[in-house]
């Protein structure tokens, strides 16, 4: 496993999550409190989801195109499922739901261009 | 509006983001779009926000032919705070029964017997017992100070400083043809 890559893109993880928790000072301050609750969730998908799978999968000692490729699954099944929850709460015209899951999308699309750009998965 | 619509109001009013639109909805109707272009938000967070507007009654939407188009509630705002201010609390009956409760503790401890035992210190509590002797005093009939003085000495000895004091509390009114109660407000 290459771990430059690795500490590359937990760093990357960190150091937007670290950006997006000074905008939600920023937007408390601001007095714009809706908003910046949903950006503590982009930061968690950042900092707390993403993070926390990719540490998972690197317990196990693997190969590089292992690691390429259960992360990329990983990526995929949340898009999946997002992208599901998205699209019922269109259904049903929950306004609050359709900001959280499309905040959640807009930080993974970010992620997985990093994962991509580090490990060059082809789009 | 009750004081739960009055405080989801004032809650929901308590975000720059939602004053933003409904400033630039001061100005004209408006769609999602142009609103998100606007304040530099995306459509998704101005929806969000809409939907809470639209919940308190700051605005209303109509779908056109190819937008939905949302509108100011002007009526919403037209009504001032003092309106609001003014409206009945859902608290008022709590707190009458509160004040009562409290009225009876005082007459409790002051009047032993149905006399006065000392005049309180604390003006509150003085005003509550006065009110208490006030009604010894019928509506309507004028009373001269010996009357005045015989009925507040069934209650206390110290009847000059009663009388003088439920003169300043309002209480009683005097002039040359002598002295009458003064209905407190809501009492008989």
């Amino acid at each position: 496993m290459n771990m430059q890559k690795s500490e590359a893109f937990t760093a990357f993880l960190d150091q937007r999550a670290a950006d997006i928790q000074k905008a939600v000072v920023q937007l408390n301050e601001d007095h714009r409190t809706d908003e910046a609750n949903f950006e503590k969730i982009r930061a968690n998908i950042f900092h707390q989801v993403i993070k926390t799978v990719f540490l998972a999968l690197q317990r196990t000692p693997r190969t590089e195109p292992e690691l390429r490729a259960l992360m990329d699954a990983r990526l995929v099944m949340f898009e999946e499922t997002w992208k599901g929850s998205l699209a019922k709460a269109r259904e049903h015209n929950n306004e609050r739901r359709v900001l959280q899951e499309e905040v959640k999308l807009e930080a993974l699309k970010e992620i997985r261009q990093k994962f991509e750009e580090l490990w060059e998965v082809p789009v | 509006m009750t004081e739960a619509n009055a405080i989801k109001l004032f809650k929901c009013l308590a975000d720059k983001s939602r004053l933003q639109i409904l400033k630039s909805l001061m100005q004209e109707d408006m769609y999602v779009e142009r609103l998100a272009e606007r304040l530099g938000l995306t459509p998704a967070t101005i929806s969000f926000h809409l939907k809470k507007l639209a919940e308190i009654g700051a605005v209303t939407s109509e779908k056109t032919q190819y937008y939905t188009m949302y509108s100011l509630c002007r009526d919403t705002f037209s009504m001032t705070i003092l309106d609001v201010l003014k409206e009945q609390s859902d608290e008022a009956e709590l707190q009458a029964q509160r004040e009562r409760a409290y009225r009876q503790k005082v007459i409790d401890a002051f009047f032993e017997y149905g006399r006065l035992k000392s005049i309180p210190a604390q003006r509150k509590k003085e005003r509550i017992v006065l009110e208490e002797i006030t009604r010894a005093f019928e509506p309507g009939r004028i009373y001269s100070e010996r009357e005045v003085n015989i009925i507040i000495a069934d209650y206390n000895d110290d009847f000059c400083t009663i009388r003088r004091d439920m003169i300043s509390e309002r209480l009683l009114d005097r002039d040359s043809r002598g002295y009458w109660r003064i209905f407190p407000e809501g009492r008989t």
